[in-house]
């Protein structure tokens, strides 16, 4: 019976294929352009990493956001091209930089906290206030 | 004619990263005038050793690299190489055909 109750609670956190997707990418515009940020896989991600190794073999990060950028992200439905990239302006560099990095490096919500921020949002819209 | 050096650099310009570099004592590079056709910028036969390479960035074609010498305290050139010309072997590189252009 046990069993039949844990499958329950698992149903009902579980995220739709809509919710899924909705999470594993983002997609907005800035100055007319359509930019779409995709979620990179583990693989591809350690593969960027080993790429940004320096001499030392510690991992430049700064070089690490340019890449996984330059990976994960299509403007206008391409791919970004690195020369074109680097000769954007600045601030629209470091937003869609920005993005990246809180797609990769802030770990994903569990299905089991998402629930429970969204029932404490809701009610803090409901009462006003916290809800505790 | 030859010419022979000990400091280089290879950056890929799009990502501000020193991709590889040479630098005393292990690392050196050599230049050797090849033939070349009548009008054309002279072409050379380079070799270089390099002391440290990221062989990922080095051999990724997304990215346009950009290569410089340095011959004397204040001399350096570019070197520009022809297609598919630019193969490393382990550290070493030896290419056919590059060419030289001053650095202001």
């Amino acid at each position: 019976m046990a069993g039949g109750l844990k499958a329950v609670d698992a149903a009902e956190t579980a995220p739709s294929a809509d919710e899924a997707k909705d999470e594993s990418s983002r997609s907005f515009h800035i100055r007319g352009k359509a930019y779409v940020l995709r979620e990179l896989t583990g693989g591809e991600y350690y593969d960027e990493q080993r790429v940004a190794q320096n001499e030392d073999g510690d991992i430049d990060m700064m070089l690490l956001a340019r890449l996984i950028t330059l990976k994960g992200v299509t403007c206008d439905g391409k791919p970004l091209d690195p020369e074109a990239w680097s000769q954007e302006s600045f601030s629209v560099v470091n937003r869609v930089q920005l993005e990246m990095r809180q797609m990769h490096f802030i770990a994903a919500e569990t299905d089991e906290e998402k629930r429970d921020r969204l029932k404490a949002e809701a009610a803090a819209r409901k009462g006003g206030g916290s809800p505790n | 004619m030859q010419l022979r050096g000990r400091e280089a650099e290879v950056t890929i310009p799009s990502l501000s990263a020193v991709v590889a570099r040479i630098e005393p004592p292990e690392g050196e590079w050599s230049l050797r005038r090849d033939e070349a056709k009548q009008g054309e910028a002279p072409r050379w036969l380079f070799h270089a050793v390099f002391s440290y390479v990221n062989p990922l960035l080095f051999n990724d074609d997304r990215f346009t690299k950009r290569f410089t010498v340095r011959i004397s305290r204040t001399k350096q050139y570019r070197l520009e190489f022809p297609e598919g010309q630019m193969v490393l072997q382990g550290r070493s590189l030896l290419s056919k055909g590059v060419t030289l252009w001053p650095v202001d």
